[in-house]
């Protein structure tokens, strides 16, 4: 027993012996090196080789609009903070607005409104389907979904939970369009 | 030493009446709930009232997001597609760039990449045309929050 094993490793050592000596050098080893080491610029901090890796990305809000007009517009973007039991008045959409929910709920009432949701798959190039806006009685928003308004449209917000909520508003506004009353 | 930018944030007439509209209690109608609202029960912040054009065909995607960049740590290389906003809603954010940007007092004129480097302070608003070729870096201790808003021609 102990002879045969003795004989299997005198001629397993005996093969490797034979193979290193006919590469000379162990088969993993390349022969030439294929990158060349470049200068990093100096830099006040360092770049992200991978760009996700230290980069956190949350799309709030992704819509398609139509502005009816040739000149400039006013692009708008504000945080609304709703505390429970907090609403707005029914105000009037000047252009297309977009209301999506960074945290909490707030319930949105609406005579036109779409509903839809922020996600990253339409930067890819695939589309959610987003119906034709109609009437939203006291809809209940929460953060991944947004509500497009048409211009002319108009809604109040209300939070009715316990806890505070964060809206953000984001509007189009063609230049030079008054204000509603 | 990087220069302080200075950067105008006046909000649009329209803001304020939105604001002042907010702040109005709401009157009970008959048949309806009634809604009490306190005047201290809604906070608004104006992040964003810029200007952008709009392409002859009126269609444009708007696309609005937050980004978090680590401690000492650079974006890689972009290029803005349209008009877009960029608002530093915590911490002091690094902007090298190849425009020259309104509303700036003065930028330093060797930054690395780009040529020119703007130093955006909380609550600062950049406006990147369509075209503009940046990157942003956070050469701090702590994370920088961004919001960026970008208005760019549809299909």
């Amino acid at each position: 027993m102990v002879r045969t094993l003795v004989t299997g490793l005198v001629a397993v050592a005996i093969v490797a012996i034979a193979l290193f000596a006919s590469t000379g050098q162990p088969s993993t080893a390349q022969d030439e090196p294929t990158v060349e080491a470049t200068a990093i610029l100096e830099a006040t901090a360092t770049p992200t080789a991978y760009p996700f890796r230290s980069l956190t990305f949350n799309l709030l809000a992704r819509a398609d609009l139509t502005v009816d007009t040739s000149g400039p517009v006013t692009v708008s973007a504000a945080t609304v903070s709703v505390l429970p039991g907090a609403a707005t008045v029914e105000f009037t959409m000047e252009g297309p607005t977009v209301i999506t929910v960074q945290t909490g709920a707030v319930a949105i009432t609406a005579d036109q409104a779409s509903v839809g949701v922020a996600d990253i798959v339409s930067v890819i190039g695939l589309e959610v389907a987003v119906a034709s806006p109609e009437a939203a009685d006291a809809i209940v928003v929460m953060p991944g979904v947004q509500v497009y308004l048409p211009a002319g449209a108009t809604a109040s917000l209300r939070n009715d939970t316990e806890a505070a909520a964060t809206v953000v508003i984001l509007s189009v506004v063609p230049s030079g369009v008054a204000a509603a009353p | 030493m990087t220069p302080r930018a200075t950067a105008p944030r006046q909000p649009a007439l329209a803001w304020m009446i939105f604001v002042a509209l907010l702040l109005v209690p709401t009157i009970s109608v008959a048949g309806a709930s009634a809604i009490q609202t306190e005047p201290t029960g809604l906070d608004v912040t104006v992040l964003i009232d810029g200007a952008a054009d709009v392409p002859p065909s009126g269609d444009l995607t708007l696309s609005a997001g937050r980004v978090t960049l680590d401690a000492g740590r650079t974006t890689i290389p972009l290029t803005t597609a349209g008009t877009t906003f960029v608002v530093v809603e915590s911490g002091s954010a690094l902007l090298d760039t190849d425009q020259q940007l309104p509303g700036f007092s003065r930028a330093l004129e060797d930054a690395p990449r780009f040529g020119r480097m703007y130093t955006l302070p909380t609550g600062v608003r950049a406006t990147l045309e369509p075209g503009t070729r940046f990157q942003v870096s956070n050469d701090g201790t702590t994370p920088v929050v961004l919001f960026l808003l970008s208005l760019t021609p549809g299909a």
